[in-house]
């Protein structure tokens, strides 16, 4: 129930999200769908190994890939779907307790929570840079296959 | 966009014998300017700076520039040309920060996707580029004001608030974009309005939580700090530096920690104060 609290949540502020940025019809419907699967992939993983770093990361390669494949059926800028769905994922709660717990002097618990910060951050930056490497190679390669092809035709 | 395209089928087929000639002949510095007003569009509205540099290298290639130079970073757009017959043309264009548009973004796309395909004549290009400018839809200010507060409420609830909390965090987010709206009119540098915007916001919520036993002011403050979290800026400036932009990848990403300090200080400060 918790769960599905969350996921719900997290489909609303994709859409307020996309409100915010201004993204319109189809593609709004979208970014919700996005903002969910990221959640559901997240609390999947992070129930599954207790690993927040893990979570993140494996997380945010799904809606990355996710987000490449809608951009191409939807004929759009990956970066317009890509953003409102990575919405959930950013780590504001962590921030939050961190200066919290800044203003309580308690420096065990502000390490602790900078710590979580610093990973999440990073496990999302991983994620967004191995698929985008991916994309590239693959798109790479597709092109190379395409010439060569070309090529032996002539 | 349908009569946008009759438009141009009609100027096209117009156009189809003195076309060429006129793309080749035309006046270089206009069209650098032109160039130059959809690169600062697409920059302004959140592209990523490798998208802006592909577009228009794609969009000069298409009106036969034998070379198109183009250097872009978070605020900058520098640009030569060496059209066909031999010609160099160079501007450059500082850009300045505003708000973020994806749908303008999406627009510029489809334009250059367009402008690929089949060139039109450079002053139906400059039409166009206003008409993206000028006449892509907006969700206008109440809509604002409504993703606002769906958004702070939604993740008041996804971080543990019971529905209490949920509705002040609604009510505070109002507040939260009223002061970003504010700043924005009087043209305070979006750092110092982040600020500013959260020590406001933190001091209401405290304040709020004094007087209502009910609701504890955690899950209120993350809900509304996530408003003001530059997500987009992070996310642009990663992708910036897997495709080789390192330049305006860092400077993105350092814009985004100092954001991030930013939103920091002004919460912490408003704490201190009301201890």
């Amino acid at each position: 129930m918790e769960y599905f609290v969350q996921i719900m949540a997290a489909i609303f502020s994709a859409i307020g999200f996309s409100l915010l940025f201004n993204i319109h019809g189809r593609k709004m419907i979208i970014t919700a769908v996005g903002g969910a699967i990221t959640w559901g992939a997240y609390l999947i993983v992070f129930t599954q190994t207790d690993n927040v770093f893990l979570a993140c990361f494996i997380a945010t390669m799904v809606i990355m890939a996710f987000a490449e494949i809608m951009a191409r059926i939807a004929k759009t800028p990956v970066i317009i779907l890509l953003v409102p769905m990575l919405v959930p994922m950013v780590p504001g709660g962590d921030l939050y307790r961190m200066m919290i717990n800044l203003v309580m002097d308690d420096s065990d618990q502000v390490r602790f929570y900078g710590y979580k910060l610093v990973m999440e951050v990073g496990a999302i930056a991983f994620g967004i840079i191995v698929i985008s490497t991916a994309m590239q190679l693959i798109l790479k390669m597709h092109a190379h296959i395409k010439e060569t092809r070309k090529v032996s035709k002539v | 966009m349908s009569t946008n395209t009759d438009t141009l089928d009609i100027i096209n087929n117009a156009s189809a014998a003195q076309g060429r000639e006129t793309l080749v002949n035309a006046d270089g510095d206009r069209m650098l300017a032109c160039f130059l007003d959809l690169g600062e569009l697409m920059l302004r509205a959140g592209a990523e700076v490798n998208r802006v540099e592909d577009t228009i290298r794609r969009i000069g290639h298409a009106y036969e520039c034998r070379r198109v130079e183009i250097f872009t970073i978070n605020n900058m757009i520098s640009l030569t040309v060496i059209t066909s017959d031999e010609k160099v043309y160079t501007q450059t264009r500082r850009v300045s920060v505003a708000a973020v548009d994806l749908e303008k973004v999406a627009r510029a796309n489809e334009l250059s996707r367009q402008i690929c395909k089949n060139p039109v004549p450079l002053d139906e290009l400059r039409d166009r580029i206003t008409d993206i400018a000028e006449n892509t839809r907006h969700y206008g200010k109440r809509m604002r004001y409504i993703a606002s507060i769906v958004s702070a409420t939604a993740f008041t609830v996804f971080f543990g608030g019971n529905w209490i909390e949920a509705l002040i965090s609604g009510a505070v987010s109002i507040i939260l974009v009223t002061c970003m709206l504010f700043s924005d009119r009087l043209k305070i540098r979006p750092i110092i309005a982040i600020l500013v915007s959260a020590f406001v916001m933190t001091v209401c919520v405290q304040g709020v939580t004094y007087f209502i036993d009910a609701a504890a002011m955690d899950s209120i403050i993350m809900g509304n700090i996530m408003l003001l979290i530059p997500g987009l800026a992070l996310t642009t400036s990663i992708r910036d530096v897997i495709t080789g932009d390192t330049v305006a990848g860092l400077m993105g990403i350092c814009d985004a920690l100092l954001k991030a300090f930013a939103i920091a200080v002004g919460c912490v400060s408003a704490m201190l104060i009301f201890r």
